[in-house]
């Protein structure tokens, strides 16, 4: 019953489509090979995860490179709108409530609940809008402001163009819950973007053996942060500059070589 | 070249995915692709039957995992070498038995020649060399 347990676990590496097809004749084989002992069935397991993960990669070079440059894009607006939103609930509860924050807060909230479920286009249209009336696209716009906001400009304008081939899912909303939850931990646990957005890169990096979408993504995020810290005073803005710096050129670096090796390896 | 075989159930894996080519005829098929198909001339059979079988004909030296053994057999399903049954359950355990077409057939004897030439080849060469070379 326990091994069963753990072959369904190794079977969750394979895309959905591959596991409905065959997940319970692979599963009949892995209790089958591992019936000779423990440790041959610990290997048939790992064998399973690797082929679920070379499986996800295939079908992810298939996409095409244009499609994961443009669902990356999209994926890097979904992570603008949540640090936002939670740099909105967290200025909230430093300052004090207020009248504007609150509104800014549930308009922030409903475009990201939007993208999320996956009305993207409509999201990306109204994430526009709020750059306008919140951020630092309004009447008074200065070249150094607008030089910040071009990376997620430039990604919300390629998810009204391109926005993901994903089915609508409610159950996309849950990743609503981390931000509220982080937004709710006390000043000193010091919890801030860099720290939510490394956090994000990790799972970025342990996705790019077959997908490297989510790093690219964290990459334009990690790209446009270096830009607002660069705009801060040193020596209070020097200390995020560099590490900013670095988590994202090297990001964004390895990232674009998975990219190409798997570009590589379809065309062969 | 000369590899291991933990080596080359790891190439025959990432070809098997990555490359279309793998099985066309003309093309060296990967060990445990080889003996995979192989394990199917006799009669169909289902998966943890051909990876017993492909060990069996290869004397223990190819192993094929669950995982290296499904992404081949999807290879060859594409490709139209094998064809998979209807799935039963058999002791408590789903299983689908998967049979070699004629094109399956025809690729596999391509590749005994090819294999059963370069043998001749090389043993014509060593037993020349070896009567030539006092010991």
């Amino acid at each position: 019953m326990i091994r069963e347990r753990i072959g369904h676990a190794a079977l969750r590496a394979y895309p959905p489509a591959v596991r409905q097809a065959r997940g319970l004749e692979m599963l009949g084989m892995l209790l089958d090979a591992g019936e000779q002992s423990n440790r041959a069935f610990v290997r048939e397991s790992g064998s399973l995860v690797l082929g679920g993960l070379r499986e996800r990669r295939a079908l992810t070079a298939r996409t095409g490179t244009r499609r994961l440059i443009a669902d990356a894009c999209c994926q890097a607006v979904i992570i603008f709108l949540m640090l936002w939103l939670f740099s909105a609930l967290n200025t909230q509860g430093s300052a004090g409530p207020s009248q504007r924050l609150l509104v800014q807060e549930v308009v922030l909230a409903a475009i990201l609940a939007g993208a999320l479920v996956g009305y993207e286009r409509t999201a990306a249209v109204s994430g526009l809008a709020a750059l306008i009336v919140y951020g630092p696209l309004g009447p008074h716009i200065q070249l150094v402001g607008l030089a910040r906001v071009l990376v997620p400009i430039a990604c919300l304008l390629v998810m009204v163009r391109a926005p993901q081939r994903r089915p609508r899912d409610p159950r996309h909303l849950l990743w609503l819950l981390p931000v509220c939850v982080l937004a709710a931990l006390p000043a000193h646990a010091h919890v801030g973007l860099p720290e939510i957005l490394t956090v994000m890169s990790v799972g970025g990096l342990l996705r790019l053996f077959h997908d490297p979408r989510l790093a690219i993504a964290c990459s334009l995020v990690w790209i446009t942060l270096l830009s607002v810290a660069a705009g801060r005073p040193a020596p209070a803005g020097l200390g995020l500059l560099e590490v900013v710096a670095v988590a994202g050129g090297l990001m964004l670096t390895i990232a674009a070589g998975r990219l190409w090796i798997m570009r590589h390896r379809t065309t062969q | 070249m000369i590899r291991s075989n933990n080596s080359r159930n790891r190439r025959a894996a990432d070809l098997t995915i990555g490359c279309l080519s793998t099985y066309r005829v003309g093309v060296e098929l990967r060990p445990p692709s080889y003996f995979a198909l192989a394990a199917l001339i006799d009669g169909p059979l289902h998966g943890y039957a051909i990876a017993q079988g492909a060990r069996e004909l290869s004397g223990g030296r190819v192993r094929i995992s669950t995982g290296t053994l499904y992404a081949l057999l999807e290879r060859a399903l594409s490709e139209s070498l094998v064809i998979a049954g209807e799935p039963y359950v058999q002791g408590g355990r789903q299983r689908r038995d998967y049979t070699l077409t004629p094109a399956g057939r025809a690729l596999l004897a391509d590749e005994a020649a090819r294999l059963a030439h370069a043998a001749r080849a090389v043993s014509s060469r060593l037993r020349a060399t070896s009567q030539a070379v006092p010991s």
